[in-house]
């Protein structure tokens, strides 16, 4: 059975990152007022990265159960961490832990269980930074995610397949992207096809579809794509989805189009737990 | 790795009573693991009240704490615990609960739950490094470790002329279970009856008082026991096995029991590598405890 393998310091797997970064991106997104659509993903990238690092830390420090990369596009398609991990394709998830390009305090609002609101100081360590310039070169960044997936595979030929997650607010501007995810798909390990999903995020009003399992009502041919170009989630993913509410079935894709802020932070925690974490 | 209590001195009968059973148990860490990054723990107390043998996990062998001749009704207490891998210091979260099980200090009372927890959970906070945490772990130790626990008391009336049968109560919180056989049947699968509901997140108890309701109180059972029964007490991958391998037809308990014992710790991990490899046993930290209702030696 695909999607099984055991992910341990012994069988690591790998996560990457396709994020737009086109001028597009400086558009206001969503319901928090201010902030732009390359704000949001950042701060949920942010957010996913010291999710991992705390999912991988034991007592005596972070394991290396995956590899993380972030591959930015748009005036130029190459990698996208800040700080001391800038130029690096790909990481692992112990150096994100240690490396962060900054720690900020940010303040969060916790209910204090008696029908008041407390703000609580927190950490949020930073490693991606917003950008907005250019234009969306999707069928470039895809074809550069090959190169260091086949480099991966080529090292971890058992591994969990690794989780391509591309993330944009326009089409691409570089051509039909549509065989180049297809070839990213193509890729495998022992346990299974590369899992390429799909989040396309967008400032309208109007209903986010997620997680389709075919493309009738998908608005345009766009969508339609987009949904094509989009992995099934893999069985335990389904489950996990299913256990938390989300609107998945049989042959529900890893797919959003339309997405706000919340169905985008949803997307990228439920899309980037894979199940059997030793 | 095993208890065989020693018999203490009683009058002569045509067939020795049940005084106290015969409990193996065996703990082998996740398949690539060292012993220390195990997360299961178990502890098992015969004659809780008079305390005669402790199995600590992971220690060599049993430790006998006293030597005394039981009183008429003795409680023995199993209790095996399963650290959430993911939290922080999960590994002496179990050992603290399968510990306060077994010598009795930790019992199925709804009112007092809270307060009964409460020491367990001072001990593990105290045991926990002082210095200070990396950011990656300061979440995680606010949080605390979170464990599923099964505990299983068995009841032996010494004196009854009929020592043969008694009575017996289990709790768990989470996927860690306990399995009576009687005869060759499996009479009682506690507190998953379905393989399938290993899949579900499983309840846990928190090594921190949760600031909202502690939902921890776990489900309680019994039943009673009769001569030759045997019980089961074992973290979730091997109960997973068990169970799975009971409802296809199978007798699991058949299969483990040659591999428990004196001097079959090699036996048994040998056993748990075939089952890993052979895909029927997920890789995980594994603990056993088996108590046969039979005269110890």
């Amino acid at each position: 059975m695909s999607y099984t393998a055991e992910i341990s310091r012994a069988n690591p797997s790998l996560f990457l990152f396709l994020i737009d970064r086109s001028g597009s991106m400086s558009d206001p997104w969503g319901a928090d007022q201010g902030k732009s659509k390359a704000e949001g993903v950042s701060d949920g990238m942010n957010r996913l990265l010291q999710n991992l690092a705390i999912k991988c830390a034991r007592n005596e420090g972070v394991r290396r159960f995956f590899q993380v990369g972030i591959l930015g596009y748009g005036e130029a398609v190459g990698p996208a961490l800040s700080g001391p991990l800038a130029g690096r394709e790909s990481v692992w998830v112990d150096e994100v832990a240690n490396h962060p390009a900054r720690i900020e305090q940010r303040v969060r609002r916790v209910s204090d269980g008696a029908g008041g609101v407390l703000e609580e100081k927190i950490k949020f360590p930073v490693w991606f930074e917003p950008a907005a310039r250019g234009g969306t070169p999707m069928t470039a960044v895809f074809r550069r995610a090959k190169g260091i997936l086949d480099a991966w595979l080529k090292d971890h030929p058992g591994c969990y397949p690794p989780i391509v997650v591309n993330v944009t607010d326009g089409e691409a501007t570089d051509g039909d992207p549509t065989s180049a995810a297809r070839e990213l798909r193509e890729s495998r390990s022992a346990d299974g096809e590369v899992l390429v999903f799909n989040v396309h995020i967008s400032g309208a009003k109007g209903v986010p579809f997620v997680y389709a399992a075919d493309d009738r009502g998908l608005p345009d041919e766009f969508a339609k794509r987009l949904f094509h170009m989009s992995s099934l989630l893999p069985p335990h993913t389904l489950k996990l989805a299913e256990h938390e509410g989300l609107p998945v079935r049989a042959g529900s894709r890893g797919f959003v189009f339309n997405g706000d802020v919340v169905s985008f932070i949803r997307f990228l925690d439920i899309g980037t737990r894979p199940g059997n974490l030793r | 790795m095993s208890v065989e209590p020693r018999a203490t001195a009683v009058a002569p009968v045509a067939r020795p009573l049940v005084r106290f059973p015969v409990a193996h148990h065996a703990i082998v860490p996740k398949g690539g693991h060292a012993m220390a990054d195990c997360e299961d723990a178990l502890e098992g107390v015969l004659g809780a009240d008079r305390v005669l043998y402790s199995v600590v996990g992971g220690a060599d062998d049993c430790v006998p704490l006293a030597s005394t001749m039981p009183p008429a009704r003795v409680v023995h207490r199993f209790g095996v615990a399963d650290g959430a891998t993911e939290s922080y210091q999960s590994g002496p979260w179990a050992r603290a609960l399968a510990s306060a099980f077994a010598h009795g200090r930790l019992f199925a009372d709804r009112q007092r739950w809270p307060d009964l927890l409460q020491p367990v959970r001072s001990a593990w906070a105290g045991s926990l490094p002082t210095s200070a945490v990396p950011w990656f772990l300061e979440e995680k130790r606010a949080a605390g470790a979170f464990a599923a626990l099964v505990g299983l008391s068995v009841e032996v009336d010494t004196d009854h002329a009929h020592a043969d049968r008694g009575d017996w109560s289990a709790l768990a919180t989470g996927d860690s279970c306990l399995f009576h056989v009687s005869g060759d049947r499996l009479a009682v699968a506690f507190p998953l009856s379905a393989p399938e509901q290993f899949n579900a997140p499983p309840l846990l108890i928190g090594s921190v008082r949760p600031a909202t309701r502690d939902v921890s109180f776990p489900s309680t059972t019994s039943g009673e026991w009769v001569r030759g029964d045997r019980f089961f007490l074992m973290s979730d991958a091997i109960a997973r096995w068990f169970l799975t391998t009971a409802l296809a037809g199978g007798k699991p308990w058949d299969d483990i029991e040659p591999q428990l014992g004196p001097g079959r710790h090699e036996a048994f991990l040998a056993w748990i590598d075939r089952l890993r490899f052979a895909g029927t046993l997920r890789n995980d930290d594994v603990a056993v405890i088996r108590v046969r209702m039979e005269a110890g030696p």
